[in-house]
């Protein structure tokens, strides 16, 4: 099989940072490691290189259903980290795996019975007996399976979720929510399903599902329909009775034929603090304070010159692309990806946005990349791009955060992007 | 704050050498990138093939690359794309229904059957469908579910309706997806639909086709058997049933001298290929027969 070029469909840093993992088409997972930065010189601070690859997920055939399974890696997260071991979970359409990824910089030599190379040896020959000692070797990254949680999941998988308890974890795919035990790989709980006695009387469906982090019980999930709604799981075993359903009104000078479908939030993630929300749907991102169920708190415009474009965007199915969002932080800065390679951060203290753009020319080192700016009819500047000569074939679907700095990792189809504020690299 | 963001570290994956447990922490690789594709004019060129599928409508018309001039398209010349504001309401509501009505019937095509996209396009069709029942004042019997072997639905002069029952065609049922041909069979959505105009009837009758092996049907029969060499066995070149009379005093004829002479035939060593090929079953003739 020829090597294939990696399509990036998820990527997310572990809690300190220091790894980023990222999952593609093809079911493989590449775990970044970040370098220490030497004070020496300037521009060495801490780059990311290849720390482990491994094949995650294979293709499978079902064969009662005649249906192939995708191995493309859907989601990956990280576990709270609490021993030398770096554990994740990545899934794929119906699959989700528990990953242990572990160092070995040291092996045993000495040994009585085998020789060298292993082989055993011949006992009369064995005169003395010898304590074997640990020798230094060169690092080696060993990633092993864990559990393997399967046949849990009738539709495809589209979120895994991490409690902050460290023991459970939530699969969500688009009409049923389970719950998982880390250690229990043959049964799940099923929190929340929303599928009609009726599939003809079906309307919407699940689209994303996070645990707060802080708060073990509460979750929250998205819907197509433009809805979030948080479920408590102290109330009952079944959490299909939200505790609360956050939800817009829809701004009747905007109705058209799209407004369901451009209203179909495609990920939502605690902000850190556990205070906010942030979703997204295709053409806006928007804060919720978990306080306030009515409206969103702030909403930002991504890219509202493509209101106008939307039939075309839904005749060539850009409509229904799925741009995630993330905090950064400190939940003051915000950022989703767009078109043409273009990305996104609104400022929430300052209500400044900037339009950046990932592309093998504006990212040679140490080169500064520029603001873009997109004209949508009216007065244009130099180098800005207008509306019609965006290229919708590059999307900016994944982007993420690291927790503690300002570094970006941006995938721009089959390329991955890794930025930093060099300026203000500690977070304000 | 964020005039100024340096990039430190530009890191390009290419995984044409992955391998498990690899141990490159300190190797620093910066692999060549890939190349995203060709001239960015054409929609098709990317590494996602998934673009490519899509409605029946051309995809190069929109979305080109930079500074590349497209054709007016019809969508444009009416004044616009989006919620084309210059059409007539129903002319527009009529385009996006067709546009729907067309990306329903590719769901099951799809390399990637997506729930979420069917019931966002069933629900948008849904819409319209009411709205067009509003309008020309359906009887609610129409609007009610309908219960198996429900009569006919409503017939509107300038589109071809949709029964409720049909509208939700992508609809999974026993937890199958793409669960259509078990939809099919259920006698609440055909019998509601059996008597319906044109357009649902394709809209049923395409999943049944690509549910079925149609590459079989829409061969000639001969066609499948195309490249089999027959050529050896083409009797067109020669007859071989005639038998000449007996040459001569009663004796059996052995199998040569029954052979007439072909005139057909073109080249020496091919009437040697027959007459050694005609010879042997001649010969298991006799001895079949026992005579």
């Amino acid at each position: 099989m020829s090597p294939v070029s990696p399509v990036f469909l998820s990527l997310e840093f572990n809690q300190t940072g220091e790894l980023l993992a990222t999952g593609d088409k093809g079911g493989r997972v590449v775990i970044f490691q970040r370098e220490p930065e030497c004070n020496n010189e300037p521009y060495c601070q801490g780059e990311y290189n290849v720390y482990s690859t491994f094949q995650s997920h294979e293709p499978e055939f079902d064969y009662l259903k005649s249906l192939e399974i995708e191995e493309k890696i859907n989601k990956i997260r990280w576990l709270p980290q609490q021993n030398a071991a770096h554990f994740l979970l990545s899934t794929n359409d119906k699959t989700i795996k528990l990953w242990k990824v572990s160092e070995r910089d040291k092996r045993p030599e000495g040994y009585n019975l085998k020789d060298e190379e292993g082989r055993l040896k011949d006992v009369s020959t064995v005169t003395s007996l010898q304590v074997p000692v640990l020798k230094p070797m060169d690092l080696m990254v060993e990633v092993s399976p864990r559990r393997v949680f399967a046949n849990a999941h009738t539709y495809h998988v589209n979120s895994i979720s991490v409690n902050s308890d460290c023991e459970t974890y939530m699969s969500a795919d688009d009409l049923r929510i389970n719950l998982w035990h880390l250690a229990i790989t043959d049964r799940s709980f099923n929190i929340v399903d929303i599928k009609p006695a009726n599939m003809e009387e079906l309307t919407e469906v699940i689209t994303a599902a996070e645990f707060h982090p802080h708060h073990c019980h509460l979750f929250v999930y998205s819907s197509s329909k433009g809805t979030l709604r948080l479920c408590d799981m102290r109330a009952a075993a079944l959490c299909d009775k939200h505790a609360k359903l956050f939800e817009e009104p829809e701004d009747p000078s905007n109705r058209s034929f799209f407004s369901e479908i451009i209203s179909s939030i495609s990920d939502v993630k605690f902000s850190h603090s556990g205070r906010y929300l942030l979703t997204r749907d295709y053409l806006t991102v928007k804060v919720w304070d978990l306080n306030m169920e009515n409206k969103p708190m702030e909403t930002y415009q991504v890219h509202d010159y493509l209101r106008s474009k939307l039939c075309s965007l839904y005749e060539n199915d850009c409509i229904f692309d799925k741009f995630e969002c993330a905090w950064n932080g400190s939940d003051s800065v915000i950022m989703t990806g767009a078109y043409n390679n273009f990305f996104r951060m609104f400022d929430r203290n300052t209500k400044r946005d900037v339009t950046l753009e990932a592309s093998r020319e504006s990212s040679k080192p140490r080169a500064v990349l520029k603001p873009r700016r997109v004209c949508a009819g009216g007065k244009r500047r130099k180098d800005d791009i207008s509306v019609d000569s965006l290229d919708f074939t590059k999307k900016i679907l994944h982007t993420a955060w690291h927790p503690a700095e300002n570094i970006i990792a941006i995938a721009a189809t089959n390329n991955l992007y890794i930025f930093q504020d060099k300026v203000n690299s500690e977070m304000h | 704050m964020y005039s100024k963001y340096a990039t430190d570290v530009s890191t390009q994956v290419q995984n044409s050498q992955l391998q498990l447990m690899q141990k490159d922490v300190d190797t620093g690789s910066y692999w060549l990138p890939l190349v995203a594709g060709g001239p960015k004019c054409r929609l098709q060129v990317g590494p996602n093939p998934r673009l490519k599928v899509g409605s029946s409508l051309s995809l190069t018309r929109y979305m080109l690359g930079r500074g590349v001039k497209r054709k007016m398209s019809e969508y444009e010349a009416s004044g616009g794309l989006g919620p084309l504001p210059d059409l007539p309401y129903p002319q527009q509501r009529q385009l996006v229904l067709d546009l729907c009505l067309n990306k329903l019937q590719g769901c099951h095509t799809r390399a990637e059957p997506s729930l979420h996209r069917s019931v966002l396009l069933a629900n948008t069709l849904r819409h319209i469908q009411e709205e067009l029942r509003r309008e020309g004042g359906d009887p609610p019997a129409i609007l009610a579910p309908a219960p198996p072997h429900v009569a006919t639905p409503l017939h509107s002069p300038d589109m071809p309706p949709i029964p409720p029952d049909c509208g939700v065609i992508c609809s999974p049922t026993g937890g199958c997806w793409p669960g259509l041909p078990i939809a099919m069979k259920e006698p609440g959505l055909i019998g509601g639909c059996g008597d319906n105009t044109r357009s649902s009837d394709s809209l049923f009758g395409s999943f049944e086709i690509t549910n079925s092996t149609s590459y079989l049907t829409d061969l000639a029969f001969d066609d499948i058997f195309e490249d089999i060499d027959t050529s050896m066995y083409d009797s067109s070149d020669f007859s071989v049933l005639a038998l000449p009379p007996a040459r001569g005093t009663g004796t059996t004829t052995g199998p040569e001298d029954s052979l007439k002479p072909f005139p057909s035939c073109t080249s020496t060593s091919t009437l040697q290929l027959c007459l050694t090929d005609l010879n042997d079953l001649d010969h298991i003739m006799e001895i079949l027969v026992g005579s």
